[in-house]
């Protein structure tokens, strides 16, 4: 059987090129791929650079009032000439950095405290009474409708960004306890887990390289999916007017829609209203399409499925057609070396 | 006589579920002599694996605890090792092979990682850059003994005789080049032709039988002087068993580890084995060579056992069974726990539980047939 020469096949093909390949496989994925990196650079260009995408100031009135889109008003005006593009694009940087602030400290408390409460949880010690406390905790706050709670956080905490961003988080980690949590506790009695216990990888060690590792799928996907929500949640909140305020030097969407619709000119004017909607729909279509994709990637079992399908008609330089084979059909390789007559260096 | 590897002395484990206590294991000795291949032998739920996972404590405890009995490995007791101090033990010298192939290689990680986790921390143990267990009657015996503190530079190199050298390249950080070879040299071991490619894929990209070959690879690489093989071949089918099975077989005359073998399965165990264990209920019921156990059981469990087995050739008639059902094991029977079940129960029987006990005509000391029933002679009389 010809096999390809040890040399290329010795080299694991690149987690980045592996990345790419899965994600043209899925044409959904990689459109949400494609949005999220266009947002991404849109909302650091806005930052920077801002006079390059936004050609009006957040306040700045101009002539035609109430005007339709047009070349020079990409989303038309409102009643006092205040150009609708340039507001949502300078909504952009505050929402998305919203969405990763609000999901990644949530992520990041909920998840460390979800991987101690799964992984040591035995009863009995310390850590596993810790865990019980923190599941109570969890609990206690998963029994309030969180976007209420949130609610009633921002009344309490003031009004603004900073403090509404603090109001959701607080509500949000008890999600990722419990989705971490769950996703630990499966894979701890896993006979792996037990297997590296036995080759004497310590506990601290088989936490962090071999639970993480296969809690981490998911709970990726889950964030990425969740920077969405978050989105809406807090437009929801701007929405009803306690988060940001519209019209102001740092527009939110949630707050320009509430704006509009509050002074009535929504129903004849729809494009105030149609445009930091659909950057809201936009955003969060993105993210959740990027969130599928992910899971595909992550998954070794399906990454090298996507690889090897797209691998036919589109053949990655290292790999040409000798390593078909062998990519193809491991059970094969897999049998055919049973008992055979090879060198036996013993160790 | 040399010292035995393993010497277990009246083991006893229960498991605590809710209110009730289950006595899996009770009153178990057993020896396990350097290059031996100890076979243990009995139903589902007998205690078998409760034995094998015990012996490198890897049992969740809570449920299960070690109500008594020592565990001696190389001179040290397991029992006695704290909780704290396992992972320094458990990878020096024990290596495991689990019931699950498909589940034992963890599916986020290459090939090479697998086996390469298992021979950094055995590398990391022998340059002293790992804690080692020093607890115990006796300081625990590795397999090479602990190099000095490594320091780099040339400062160290230019003070090390010439001959020494080596010694001193064998001491520093290994390259993933290092290690990628030693991997390789255990996947040839475990017969696999193609190492280069097996070793960058994952588990779920081989078969059943090459992910038990990688399970050994990565027991081997840990060099044990024992080896527990907790039913390797159960999950595979027949055709990929006969493989492991001759894998392991041709494995006992390279690899200088002792091989305690777990299975249900008495063909197997008559294969592999050169002495055998029988448990029933949680205790050990008979032990002795391979040979002389299954041609003259001197207990009637094992006699009814190996009656019960399939004959592979013939077709006709009912297979024979063993009348009533395994004890539950939350209130076993006093006395032999056998008696219920068995023809030659008197009462006796239900009093104290009978020794293993050398059987007449057997020879004297470890190598000796041994039975836990009063009335051993009376055994091969029986149908």
């Amino acid at each position: 059987m010809a096999r390809p020469s040890p040399a290329r096949t010795a080299r694991p093909e690149g987690s980045l090129s592996i990345f790419w390949r899965v994600l043209r496989a899925n044409p959904l994925s990689f459109a949400g791929f494609v949005l999220v990196v266009i947002i991404g650079v849109t909302a650091v260009l806005v930052l920077v650079v801002p006079h390059l995408l936004v050609p009006y100031g957040p306040l700045q009135q101009t002539a035609a009032r109430n005007a339709p889109p047009s070349l020079r008003h990409l989303f038309g005006t409102d009643n006092l000439g205040r150009d609708i593009y340039s507001n949502v694009m300078l909504a952009l940087p505050l929402d998305l950095g919203i969405g990763f602030a609000v999901a990644g400290s949530a992520l990041v408390i909920g998840g460390l405290l979800g991987l101690v409460a799964g992984f040591y949880n035995t009863p009995g010690t310390l850590l596993g009474g810790l865990s019980v406390v923190i599941l109570r905790t969890t609990d206690v706050f998963l029994s309030f409708p969180s976007l209420i709670l949130a609610l009633a956080l921002t009344r309490v905490l003031g009004l603004g960004v900073g403090p509404s961003v603090l109001a959701i988080t607080i509500t949000w980690w008890p999600f990722y306890v419990r989705l971490v949590r769950g996703e630990v506790l499966a894979v701890k009695h896993l006979p792996y887990i037990n297997a590296a216990r036995a080759a004497g990888v310590s506990e601290n060690r088989i936490l962090l390289r071999h639970v993480v590792r296969n809690v981490l799928e998911p709970v990726i996907v889950y964030f990425t999916l969740d920077i969405g929500t978050v989105l809406v949640t807090y437009s929801t909140i701007g929405y009803i007017g306690v988060a940001s305020i519209y019209p102001s030097s740092q527009p939110e969407w949630g707050a320009m829609l509430a704006h509009y619709q509050a002074t009535g000119s929504a129903n004849i004017y729809p494009w105030l209203v149609l445009a930091p909607g659909a950057a809201i729909f936009v955003t969060v279509l993105a993210f959740s399409l990027l969130g599928d994709g992910l899971r595909d990637i992550l998954d070794p079992r399906t990454r090298r499925a996507f690889a090897r399908s797209t691998a036919t008609h589109d053949p990655p330089a290292e790999s040409p057609a000798g390593a078909g084979p062998a990519e193809e059909a491991p059970v094969a390789i897999a049998e055919g070396t049973a008992g055979g007559p090879e060198a036996r260096p013993v160790p | 006589m040399t010292d035995p590897v393993l010497d277990i002395e009246h083991l006893d484990i229960t498991y605590t579920v809710g209110a009730g206590t289950f006595y899996a294991v009770s009153d178990v000795s057993l020896k396990v002599f350097p290059r031996q291949v100890v076979g243990i032998v009995g139903e589902t739920g007998c205690g078998k694996s409760t034995l094998a996972q015990a012996i490198p404590r890897l049992l969740p405890e809570p449920p299960a605890s070690i109500g008594g009995g020592r565990i001696v490995f190389r001179g040290t007791d397991l029992v006695k090792v704290p909780k704290r101090q396992l992972p320094m033990v458990r990878g020096t010298g024990i290596g495991m092979i689990f019931q699950e192939p498909l589940n034992s290689l963890n599916p986020a990680y290459r090939v090479f990682d697998q086996i390469a986790e298992a021979i950094r921390i055995r590398h990391y143990r022998d340059m002293g850059w790992v804690k080692s267990f020093q607890g115990g009657d006796v300081p625990f015996d590795y397999s090479k003994p602990a190099a000095s503190a490594t320091v780099g530079g040339a400062l160290v190199r230019s003070i090390v005789p010439d001959g020494a050298l080596e010694e001193a390249a064998r001491d520093r950080l290994r390259t993933r080049s290092e290690f990628r070879r030693e991997v390789l040299e255990y996947l040839r071991l475990v017969r696999i032709n193609d190492p280069e490619t097996i070793l960058n894929l994952y588990p779920h990209e081989l078969s059943g039988g090459m992910r038990q070959r990688i399970m050994i690879a990565m027991a081997l690489s840990e060099k044990p002087s024992l080896l527990i093989a907790d039913e390797p071949t159960s999950a595979l089918d027949v055709t990929i068993q006969a493989q492991v099975l001759t894998l392991m077989k041709e494995l006992i005359d390279e690899v200088d580890a002792a091989i305690l073998f777990i299975s249900h399965d008495l063909g197997v165990i008559a294969e592999t084995a050169d002495m055998v264990g029988v448990m029933y209920a949680g205790r050990l019921v008979e032990f002795g060579p391979v040979a002389e156990v299954f041609r003259t059981p001197r207990h009637p469990y094992t006699k009814a056992l190996l009656r019960a087995a399939p004959a592979r050739y013939k077709a006709d008639g009912r297979l024979s069974t063993i009348p009533g059902s395994v004890p539950n094991l939350s209130r076993p029977p006093p006395g032999c726990r056998f008696h219920p079940r068995c023809v030659l129960a008197r009462d006796v029987c239900r009093g104290e539980p009978p020794p293993l006990a050398p059987v007449a005509g057997s020879v004297e000391g470890p190598e000796g047939h041994r039975s836990a029933c009063y009335f051993a002679d009376e055994v091969p009389g029986l149908p």
